[in-house]
């Protein structure tokens, strides 16, 4: 750096350094590296206790409150987790046993002539994301099944030759080993990381110690599609027939179609396998178990449970519909729309078990510009029933009266709860009544579908036409038919309101069916049954008829009238006034290459410096640092704003030229040289003889004494600009390319459209 | 590679036919010093019974001579090679000498042949063992066999290996008592053919020949028990056996010549899937009744099982043979794959990319009408007339840019209610696609470089599939 800055003449040419051996590298870690890692080992951050939320309602929220906002979200998020973790190890435990047992046992040994490797070859979906999930899953429930099993995990990325591949398999091997033997002695080594320089590359070796302790060797390759033929090939011949009586499987994991993936491997490699295709779960399926957990909790309401509103659960289905997110990114999505409640909306706090939470006249006026507050005002004031008087009454009232509002939010609380059962409930029957009556594809419909539904039609789903046919049905079914949807609505969360609307209806249709059994499988539909009988049982379907309505009535009444005050402390959703400037959108369409060029181009949202906002003190505001932000944004920003005035080819002269004018040029020399003649200049430079190289140069600068500052301001200004070049290029926004005799910048863009 | 083990009078009639090259080979191997041959090259096609005849000449000379066969397929490179080497020469007897002469030196070598990493220090430790265990090596000939050594594993290429071992006599002049045996399948692998080494060739093996190498091995296998014991009528076991393998490995050979060649694995893999058709009904009846279930009968009545190519078919999932005429493309379900729409579009777009020229851009994708109906374009493509059509040639390297460019397009044509938006979501599935191979870099090096072009890697048929599945008429972009 400093030979730059002494002569101009030399930053024109080009500097060659020696790199430094490898090996000196890795045995020194850069100080910041060592730094980073004490941050991230919690001794400086501690998630637990350290809030990353910003204090809301214009700061003036205080950070006791802001620490509980995290604290709740931390816990919401850990409640739903746990459940979220309990779902996906059910789902998938069956079939990972199922490939465990062909993995692991059930070794032949009559093969005649041919050995066979033992090969599953699992079908793991196109989205790649959720491989590794898969893979790790399963590995961690091997390890916990078998103890005389060495795993050992292969991907195209660690076995650029087979050679590595080798070293990988008998690094495994070698770890396994120690590990048995830890478990003797209980010292712990660090397994030997370079096996490519330990010079162990016979597998014989490690297949006598296998034979030794009886494990079984499994061999996992995950990404078999990307393994080249040339490694794959001979690897699987080696395990094939390196020892007879070792039993070695392998877990090949392809995401190409069954016979893509057979054309790229040689038919002599194919005859040597004994393979057996293995499918993993639809990750469809599984995401719409982790939305249900989610939506629909299936014990006891709590306050970690939140709402999620139609609009965000309408993006939620479309995303699962799109088939591009793995569960891993779709439990992270979640997690993210967990977040954003808590960070962004200051009532969230309230949503809690303890009442004591003192409601500050911020948190009021956050409240009564809520949406559910004006719609219960219009809707009163709407409602023909209530005098005119009395809705100005309650308008008022709403708006002055603070206690009353605080009564009304309180209630909420209460209402929200039972809402929240209800809802589950109520989908639960509707979802019963499909699989029941129904026809066609409603049959199949998941109950995240039919919440979609309620949420689409406010007016009900009984009075819907979608539901006609489907209740025609229930009122047409025989005795029996009857008597087992009910066993199963029994055995629901339902069981407790179903009992007490038809159980009196219930227990005189059995007697009365108790004496003609042949009547119990004609249904009501054939009109065929005596009239008392059939009204029996149109009595009992009424009935159930009667149950939707009452549930429809608590569901879908608070969420067509909004009686809810403040319900968007637990609930998620995009308001519908101006979706766009939602946190929320931003989870489902993160669109990165745009928040990159919105920040180059508006840097106010990520730098809160002096250069957008007052500072709160005045010494502050001349501290030499600040006096440098306010001259001067960015410099990438301020070439970003010229680039994208620019023409698709930006001659690089005129470019600096440009760049030179718009520059604060006495500000900014001024700033610099506060900021190194101050006492900690230090901190900004380390290097005692650079810094007063820069000094030297800034004060030729400030001098103004004709040509020589002129030459110094170029060499300033020119290194400013190429480091901001440098940086577009990085950022994939220009590239260099050469058009007639001068140097032009190129915008990547393509042009030909 | 299966073992080849025959037992008893089956072995001596599989020798016979290979006798002559045997004969050859005892010329050369002779295990008294001074007689025995540097090198030697054996040579023959795939299955022509090399490790087979060598495999019977140990066990001639075994007495007088240390025998290290390696099979070079499963051993990695040169330096696993070597290390093998000295591991089986360095036995317990040696050792023993060794020691008594001097531990510390048993101990450096040792190490030594964990660390030996190449020729040299092969040669070095080899030198060392000579020098201490003279009387040893004197007593003993070493003859190293290096079984399929033209298809050595890793990079190591196996011309570097041979000449070494071929001219190590002249470097060392002390291992005159060894013997290198080089088993190629062709000679010129090797690269020395220049020097004058001895050379025993392998011819092929005859029809008759392969069908009595075939009814022999078949003998010496596991099957036999299975057949004996489905036998368990019969009155003539042995001759029921013979003839049932017999007859069996003429049908495989007659059906399969075209395939099989001279090549008896290849047989045998066909062999196994055949096998349970054939067996099962004489294990329903329990003797072999002429005209009703031995192998001519039961051919005669499934004539499929032989003329379709089911049984030298090799596939992952073996779905079975169909016995009954119906014509199975009607049973063959869809390949179920799940890509989604985008992903399709975006392949579509690579594909057009990758085949059609970015000068015509403009013409194709355009989303004004105007640009496309332009006249002066049409005609200037018109004059192009000995070009080539652009499927043939190989896919065409294209910024990423272009691709993006062109799915803009298409996919807000085709599918105008949604939208491409330059998001996260579709940076996965590019990586996606990628991952699976379907569109590929093109260039090396770092992935933030400016100039990093990509490929498409599907052919014709699949872009048309995945275009048919959404509905795009993509033989409407290609200018023909």
């Amino acid at each position: 750096m400093a030979s730059y800055l002494n002569d101009f003449e030399d930053a024109q040419k080009s500097v060659y350094m020696l790199e430094p051996a490898r090996k000196k590298l890795k045995k020194g870690v850069p100080n910041h590296v060592e730094t980073l890692k004490a941050y991230h080992s919690e001794e400086l951050f501690d998630p637990e206790n350290t809030s990353v939320f910003p204090r809301l309602l214009g700061g003036a929220e205080s950070q006791d409150i802001c620490d509980k906002r995290y604290k709740k979200f931390r816990s919401s998020w850990a409640y739903q987790q746990q459940k979220i973790d309990a779902v996906l190890l059910q789902e998938s435990e069956g079939f990972y046993d199922q490939l465990r047992k062909f993995l692991v046992h059930g070794f032949s040994n009559h093969d005649f002539e041919i050995k066979k490797l033992k090969t599953a070859l699992l079908y793991m979906g196109s989205n790649i994301s959720n491989h590794s999930r898969t893979i790790d899953d399963f590995c961690d429930f091997l390890k916990t099944k078998e103890n005389k099993v060495v795993i050992s995990r292969i991907s195209s990325r660690n076995c650029p030759s087979l050679i590595f591949a080798i070293g990988q398999i008998i690094g495994c091997s070698e770890a396994a080993a120690e590990l048995q033997s830890m478990s003797d002695n209980e010292a712990f080594e660090e397994p030997q990381q370079d096996l490519i320089t330990s010079k162990k590359l016979d597998l014989s070796n490690m297949f006598v110690s296998l034979q030794r302790t009886k494990s079984c060797l499994t061999v996992i390759i995950q990404d078999a599609d990307s393994l080249p033929p040339n490694i794959l090939e001979p690897l699987l011949d080696l395990l094939n027939h390196s020892a007879p009586l070792v039993r070695v499987s392998v877990l090949l994991g392809i995401s190409t179609p069954l016979s893509v993936f057979q054309d790229k491997l040689s038919r002599e490699t194919i005859r040597q396998l004994h393979a057996v295709p293995f499918q993993t779960n639809n990750s469809k399926k599984i995401i719409d178990r982790v939305l249900e957990t989610v939506l629909f909790n299936t014990d006891r309401v709590s306050y970690n449970d939140l709402i999620i509103g139609p609009r965000v659960l309408d993006l939620l289905w479309k995303q699962r519909d799109a088939n591009v997110l793995s569960v891993t990114a779709f439990i992270s999505l979640l997690k993210f729309i967990f977040m954003i409640h808590y960070y962004d909306q200051p009532l969230s706090v309230f949503w809690s078990l303890d009442d004591t939470e003192e409601i500050t006249p911020e948190h009021l006026k956050v409240l009564r510009s809520l949406s559910s507050v004006t719609d219960f005002i219009f809707h009163a004031a709407r409602d023909p029933e209530t005098p005119k008087e009395e809705a100005k009454q309650l308008f008022m009232d709403v708006m002055t009266n603070d206690e009353m509002l605080v009564e009304l939010t309180r209630d909420t609380k209460d209402n929200l709860f039972t809402w929240i059962t209800g809802f589950a409930e109520y989908v639960d029957l509707v979802y019963l009544v499909h699989q029941y009556f129904a026809t066609g594809s409603k049959k199949r419909m998941s109950k995240i579908e039919i919440a979609a539904n309620v949420y689409r039609a406010p007016e009900g789903l009984v009075k819907s036409e979608h539901y006609k046919e489907t209740l025609d049905a229930l009122a047409g079914v025989s005795y029996s038919e009857m008597l087992t949807f009910i066993e199963t609505l029994g055995k629901s969360r339902v069981a407790v309101a179903l009992k007490g609307i038809i159980r009196d209806q219930l227990d005189l249709a059995a007697k009365e069916f108790a004496n003609k059994p042949e009547l119990k499988n004609v249904s009501l539909a054939s009109k065929s049954l005596p009239p008392k009988y059939q009204e029996r049982l149109e009595a009992i379907s009424i009935g159930l008829v009667k149950l939707l309505f009452r549930y429809e009535n608590n569901c879908l009444i608070p969420l067509q009238n909004d009686e809810m005050v403040g319900k968007e402390m637990c609930t998620i959703d995009i308001p519908s006034g101006n979706p766009n400037k939602s946190l929320l959108l931003s989870a489902f369409f993160p669109a990165a290459r745009s928040t990159i060029l919105n920040a180059l181009h508006d840097p106010r949202l990520y730098l809160e410096n002096i250069h957008y906002i007052k500072p709160p003190t005045c010494e502050d505001a001349n501290s030499a640092g600040n006096q440098l932000s306010k001259a001067v944004r960015p410099i990438l920003t301020e070439l970003f704003h010229l680039y994208r005035e620019a023409n698709t080819v930006i001659n690089i002269y005129d470019f600096y030229q440009a760049f030179q004018a718009n520059f604060p040029r006495e500000n900014v020399v001024d700033a610099l040289v506060s900021m190194l003649d101050s006492a900690d200049s230090s901190s900004v430079l380390e290097d005692l003889a650079t810094r007063k190289n820069l000094l030297l140069l800034l004060k030729t600068i400030q001098s103004d004494n004709g040509k020589e500052s002129e030459l110094a301001w170029d060499k300033l200004s020119l290194a400013l600009f190429y480091q901001g070049v440098a940086e577009m290029q990085m950022l994939g926004l220009v590239r260099d390319a050469r058009g007639g005799k001068t140097e032009i910048l190129d915008k990547l863009i393509w042009k030909d459209l | 590679m299966p073992s080849k083990s025959c037992t008893g009078s089956n072995k001596a009639d599989a020798l016979m036919l290979r006798s002559q090259e045997l004969f050859h080979l005892t010329c050369h191997i002779q295990p008294s010093k001074g007689l025995l041959s540097p090198v030697l090259i054996v040579e023959g096609v795939r299955s022509s019974g090399k490790t087979f005849t060598l495999n019977e000449l140990r066990k001639i000379v075994s007495a007088q001579s240390k025998w290290i066969d390696l099979d070079c397929r499963r051993v990695y490179g040169i330096r696993g090679i070597l290390q093998r080497f000295l591991v089986r020469i360095l036995n317990a007897e040696l050792q023993a000498i060794l020691n008594e002469y001097d531990p510390a030196l048993a101990q450096q070598i040792k190490d030594r042949i964990e660390l030996c990493d190449g020729i040299s220090s092969f040669i070095w430790t080899l030198e060392v063992l000579l020098e201490v265990g003279s009387k040893y090596f004197d007593c003993y000939s070493h003859i190293f066999v290096l079984d399929h050594i033209d298809q050595m594993l890793g990079n190591d290429s196996p011309v570097v290996l041979a000449t070494a071992l071929a001219r190590l006599h002249e470097q060392v002049p002390k291992c005159d008592n060894f013997c290198f045996v080089f088993v190629a399948s062709s000679p010129n692998s090797l690269d020395l053919t220049s020097l004058s080494l001895p050379h025993v060739f392998f011819p092929a093996y005859t029809y008759d020949q392969l069908n009595k190498v075939l009814y022999l091995r078949l003998m010496a296998s596991g099957w036999r028990t299975k057949v004996e014991e489905s036998l368990w009528k019969s009155q003539d076991l042995a001759k029921d056996t013979g003839i049932f393998f017999k007859t069996l490995s003429s049908l495989l050979l007659e059906s399969f010549s075209f395939y099989i060649g001279s090549d008896v694995d290849l047989a045998i893999h066909a062999f196994d899937r055949l096998f349970p058709h054939f067996v099962e009904p004489i294990a329903r009846v329990g003797s072999i009744v002429n005209g009703v279930n031995d192998p001519t009968a039961v051919y005669n009545a499934n004539r499929k099982l032989l003329q379709s190519e089911w049984a030298i078919r090799d596939t992952f999932v073996d779905e079975g043979i169909n016995l009954e005429n119906e014509d199975t493309n009607e049973n063959r379900s869809v390949e179920s794959y799940d890509i989604t729409l985008k992903a399709k579009y975006i392949i579509i777009a690579a594909y057009l990319a990758s085949f059609t020229d970015s000068r015509y851009d403009l013409m194709l994708f355009s989303k004004t009408n105007e640009v496309r109906a332009n006249s002066k374009l049409h005609r200037k493509i018109r004059s192009n007339k000995f070009s080539v059509n652009s499927k043939m040639l190989q896919p065409q390297p294209f910024p990423l840019e272009r691709l993006l460019a062109i799915l803009h397009a298409i996919y807000h044509e085709d599918v105008p209610e949604d939208d491409v938006n330059s998001d996260v979501l579709l940076l996965t599935q590019l990586n996606t696609l990628a991952s699976l191979k379907l569109i590929l870099r093109a260039t090396t090096g770092d992935s933030l470089t400016t100039s990093l072009r990509w490929k498409c890697n599907v052919n014709w048929t699949v872009a048309k599939k995945f275009a048919d599945d959404v509905g795009f008429e993509i033989q409407n972009y290609f200018i023909e």
